[in-house]
């Protein structure tokens, strides 16, 4: 019972209500504390020297001046920081993305770092560092990339043949079922489009930020903006040739993240600094190192092709997926193309994802990496076909749609799904009957997400008053404390506001995987549920010793312990009380891989106005319905929905990194980097379907990322729908809708 | 590099000018006058501008507030964006200046910034900004004008070398009012009509206005020739709050029985001081205001644009909202 993940399908009397969060007093007071908030004795200010070029090689570094001024602790290179990796992988390229190993990769690559007693000898400490480049022809389009000839970013990575010559194709993977050819050959209908996303940045509102310290007996601590302490700690261990239990790290409160808190920058170096220089070095990121130096996502340029008979049945689908991945190796192209499709029942069908290596940062994974921009390709192109064929865009998905049963075209066969209850939702709201305006459009759209599970530990501590502590090891992003604290009450059967949850540091707690994949809620309540029935096991325990029954007579209801056929019972304060004298402090543990992450499904529905005479365009409605599986906490399921929704018209309108042709980031900070704000959103409305996912107790999917998928495409069919003119490039920005039109009316005059 | 971390200043709060006169003098080229300090501040802590001393104007006496003066009002330089919006003899006659304040950054900015800062403000350049030795750093080269530049957002008329536009909102608006800036300096007061305030690089490639060192501008008049007249006013702009404009217009438009008898049309955005439409104002004098009207001053405000690689877009965005204006002023 006690590791059993089954769906129960109890009744809740506390899961689905909507609780005040327990981190919401210190957060709206400013009491919480955040990457940037920690200080130690003695501490350093750190700071980096980074890569004026987007390509080049560094053929040295004089960094005596600056060792020579006063104040200056620690001036560290490369040099400080030997390799530990083997010299290739994944680990490899993380080290050499913390800190340049005789090449500059892209325009703001770390090169150097010094610590100092304070931000202003630091900075000047970074001028006196001379660094002697050989500025390398440099790529930062995709499809330049690709283009024979063109300079290559990483002369050691070859696509398959290790004889060939170096490309900028890291890798090329292929996800699919069928004949597509012979799919295409049962078509009435080809529609053959070519689209290109720009790339973007998750816009977390905190910077990365860390305070390390790293003592003359080698053991250190890092205090640490992240959404994943253990595998910080593991990276950033390995990269230092410590041992893991050397290093305690501690999460901060985040100020967001979004996937861009998944990847390790700026923290080996603190340790790094923190080391030579035998001091606490606090280190944080400015907004515009943020831009240029962490990981946003990838620019795409993705080609699709469908095919349909007239009946409105797709008979094949193919996509060549091109996804910049900056300049390390990543899998990005792969999950875009196993994301791609996913929506839908199709016999034949392909994916191709290439892994695109670029002048530009480290792509980081972004709330559902990869499947927007696949999703804004293959809905771009769902919609065309209704329309080709005649057919409503909704009827169109609901005929093709994927159910409970079909093959998935990335493998796997689905088990109870909620794509068409999101469609079929959509169909039945009123938005959809509402009367659109002058020059308005409506556009709808689909999104997959997979979620993820993985390695999971809680403890769940009952306290002598009867009060509980529950500790877990995933980052609580989105109100995962409330939610976590809700299911621990819930299953002991005591109030909400008796539960405390804390989140553990990396020497408290077994291993847990990072918040990421919507993991947190499903993951960690599993493990909080199987924490609380091992609580349970020992209290019923204590019960029985108590009145000399054996424990198997003893029950556990609404949190008291039951003695059978007696009228006896114990809560669980009675209990709590007396352990100080029936076996000492009462706990349960959990420590689980929590498989069985429920897929996730959306359905979007987006109203805008666009201004054909300046290319603005106006969001005036917005619908979200998506799939939670259960909602634990409505409040903050919502809150994920709208997030991801408002993140996805930013991205669709207005975000982009602009480079320059010289490789330089243009517009690294928030003013030019347009990220929409109250003025620019409407009121997103949400609709939460609850299909259970029969692999949790509580029937729990993940729900923080699938709602970034469908904006971008929801939102471009109803841009194309109002202004006229397919858009097959984001952000459609003014000047970009604009060109669009004048284009189209060039297109459409008379000639002669 | 280091952001948000300003270099070590010495800041004056003078209560006079003439005492602000004396701190000028005294510090030269290390002054730097800085009003609500909303575009100050970022130039100090991106360190493209180390300036000795920080002289902040707003204890000086007379320089807030909005006065009737025999001929129209008279706006202290120091007067808030929101109080503008708020005031009731501007809103009752220069809607246009309401209409164009309510669209400057954000109302957190408005609460501080003033008009005079927004009137003096730099270019929003990125290359400019990013601190580069450009024409108007002092330099010997256009970074947005060259091949490689990225210039979306810079100007279609008056290159001269540089190709930055002015950023200002209420700009515009107070030329298409025809106001006269105060400029006060220890040699005394000088008046210079707005079209004439704002310099593009032709004339000084480093300034974006009249300004010598020691003047100080320290008040706006509009007169009273376009007082309650028919107005337009939009920007153009990706986000609705906080972004500059992509292009702007503001007319004044004074009409008489549905005939245009005066007006005066002002785009920002395109140029590097606010741009008069001259040719379209001609066109349309004397007419009906109606949508052939509007087609025909359309007609006639992109004619000698000139525009970069990435900005050809705003040419119909000119043309368009010309359109606009004259139709529904």
């Amino acid at each position: 019972m006690a590791n059993d993940s089954k769906f129960t399908n109890q009744k809740f009397k506390l899961v689905g209500t909507r609780v005040m969060r327990p981190d919401g007093v210190d957060k709206v007071t400013g009491r919480a504390r955040y990457g940037a908030d920690a200080s130690a004795p003695g501490q350093l200010v750190g700071a980096i020297l980074r890569s004026p070029h987007a390509h080049a090689t560094i053929r040295k570094i004089d960094t005596q001046k600056a060792e020579k001024l006063k104040g200056v602790k620690a001036v560290i290179t490369s040099a400080d920081l030997p390799d530990f990796t083997g010299g290739e992988g994944e680990l490899y390229n993380v080290l050499e993305n913390c800190m340049a190993r005789g090449r500059a990769l892209y325009d703001g690559h770390a090169v150097a770092a010094v610590a100092a007693v304070d931000a202003e000898t630091a900075r000047r400490a970074l001028k006196l560092i001379k660094v002697d480049y050989k500025v390398l022809p440099h790529v930062t389009d995709v499809d330049l990339a690709i283009k024979p000839g063109a300079p290559v970013v990483q002369p050691g990575v070859k696509t398959k043949d290790k004889k060939a010559a170096p490309t900028n194709v890291a890798n090329v993977t292929t996800y699919g079922h069928g004949d597509v050819e012979a799919g295409f050959g049962k078509a009435d209908v080809i529609i053959e489009k070519s689209y290109k996303t720009e790339q973007v940045h998750q816009g977390y509102i905190e910077p990365h930020a860390c305070l390390a310290s790293v003592g003359p007996d080698g053991h250190g601590e890092l205090w640490v903006t992240t959404q994943g302490p253990f595998a910080y700690r593991n990276w950033c261990a390995t990269l230092l040739g410590m041992e893991m239990s050397q290093l305690k790290v501690t999460s901060s409160e985040i100020g967001g993240g979004f996937g861009g808190k998944t990847h390790v920058w700026i923290e080996p170096i603190a340790l790094a600094l923190s080391r030579k220089a035998n001091r606490p070095v606090k280190l944080v990121m400015s907004r515009e190192e943020v831009f240029r130096a962490s990981g946003p996502t990838s620019p795409t340029s993705i080609d699709v092709r469908l095919g349909a008979t007239r009946d409105g049945r797709i008979v094949a689908a193919d996509a060549a997926m091109r996804y910049g991945n900056g300049a390390f190796p990543g899998i990005w192209g792969e999950v875009g193309a196993m994301a791609a499709w996913a929506c839908y029942d199709i016999e034949n069908v392909r994916s191709v994802g290439y892994e695109v290596l670029l002048n530009r940062p480290k792509v980081a994974a972004y709330r559902a990496p990869s499947a927007p921009m696949a999703a804004f390709a293959v809905e771009s192109t769902v919609t065309l076909m209704a329309e080709a064929l005649g057919m409503d865009p909704v009827e169109f998905r609901l005929k093709n749609a994927a159910r409970e049963g079909t093959r998935a075209s990335y493998g796997p066969t689905y088990g109870p799904i909620g794509i068409v209850p999101t469609l079929e939702a959509v169909k039945k709201h009123p938005h959809m009957r509402a009367r659109l305006g002058k020059n308005q459009g409506r556009g709808v759209a689909c999104g997959f997400w997979f979620n993820f599970g993985g390695q999971t530990c809680a403890d769940l501590i009952i306290d002598v008053d009867g009060t509980v502590g529950l500790s877990v090891g995933t980052v609580d992003v989105g109100g995962a404390r409330a939610s976590l604290s809700l299911i621990a009450a819930e299953e002991l059967g005591i109030p909400y506001e008796e539960v405390r949850c804390n989140i553990a540091d990396t020497a408290s707690l077994g291993h847990n995987d990072m918040t990421d994949g919507s993991r947190g809620t499903f993951s960690s309540g599993m493990a909080t549920i199987f924490a609380a029935r091992d609580a349970i096991e020992q209290l019923r325990v204590r019960a029985a010793k108590a009145w000399g029954i054996d424990v198997k007579n003893v029950s556990w209801k609404d949190g008291k312990a039951i003695a059978k056929g007696k009228r006896k019972s114990l809560t669980l304060k009675e209990i709590a009380e007396a352990s100080p004298n029936t076996g000492g402090p009462i706990s349960g543990h959990s420590q689980v891989v929590a498989d069985g992450a429920g897929v996730s499904f959306a359905s979007h529905i987006c109203d805008v106005e666009v201004d054909p005479e300046t290319g603005g365009t106006k969001v005036v409605r917005y619908t979200v319905v998506q799939d939670a599986g259960k909602a634990v906490h409505p409040d903050y399921v919502e809150g994920q929905f709208q997030g991801g929704a408002a993140q996805g018209i930013g991205w669709a309108l207005n975000e982009e990194y602009v480079y320059g042709k010289d490789g330089r980031l243009q517009n690294p900070g928030f003013l030019d980097y347009r990220i929409p704000v109250c003025s620019d959103l409407p009121f997103i409305d949400t609709q939460i379907l609850e299909i259970p996912n029969p692999n949790h107790p509580y029937g729990i999917r993940g729900v923080g990322e699938t709602s970034i998928v469908p904006p971008l495409a929801a939102i471009a069919n109803a841009v194309s729908d109002a202004a006229g003119v397919r858009m097959t490039h984001v952000p459609m920005s003014p000047p970009r809708v604009l060109a669009a039109i004048k284009a189209s009316r060039a297109e459409k005059a008379p000639t002669g | 590099m280091l952001k948000d971390m300003m270099t070590r200043f010495e800041l004056y709060r003078p209560t006079a000018l003439a005492d602000a006169y004396e701190l000028i003098d005294q510090f030269g080229a290390g002054a730097w006058l800085m009003a609500g300090g909303q575009d100050s501040l970022d130039w100090f802590k991106d360190r493209a501008k180390q300036p000795r001393a920080v002289i902040e104007l707003s204890q000086i006496e007379g320089m807030t507030g909005v006065r009737e003066t025999a001929d129209g009002v008279e706006i202290g330089a120091l007067t808030t964006l929101a109080e503008i919006e708020e005031n009731a003899l501007v809103r009752e006659r220069y809607g246009l200046l309401v209409s164009a304040a309510s669209h400057v950054a954000s109302p957190q900015i408005r609460n501080v910034g003033t008009i005079g800062g927004n009137l003096c403000q730099d270019t929003r350049c990125w290359y400019y900004r990013a601190g580069l030795s450009c024409y108007r750093a002092g330099g010997n080269i256009c970074y947005a004008d060259s091949p490689e530049g990225m210039n979306r957002e810079h100007c279609l008329f008056g290159a001269s070398r540089c190709v930055a536009v002015s950023p200002s909102d209420t700009a515009p608006a107070l030329v298409a009012l025809d106001a006269s800036m105060v400029v006060s300096s220890r040699k005394g007061e000088r008046v210079v009509r707005a079209e004439r305030f704002f310099v593009g690089p032709d004339v000084d490639i480093q300034r974006m206005t009249a300004l010598q060192p020691g003047e100080i501008l320290t008040a706006i008049r509009i007169p009273s020739a376009f007082s309650s007249a028919n107005f337009y006013f939009e920007k153009v702009a990706e986000r609705k709050t906080w972004d500059f404009a992509l292009v702007s217009v503001a007319a004044a438009l004074r009409i008489e029985s549905g005939t245009i008898r005066d007006a005066r049309i002002v785009c920002g955005g395109v140029e590097c001081r606010p741009r008069r439409m001259r040719d379209a104002e001609d066109a349309i004098r004397g007419r009906e205001q109606n949508a052939e009207t509007a087609g025909a001053a359309a007609r006639r405000s992109a004619g000698g644009a000139r525009p970069l690689r990435y900005n050809e877009y705003k040419i119909p965005l000119v043309e368009n909202l010309v359109t606009r204006a004259v139709r529904d002023a």
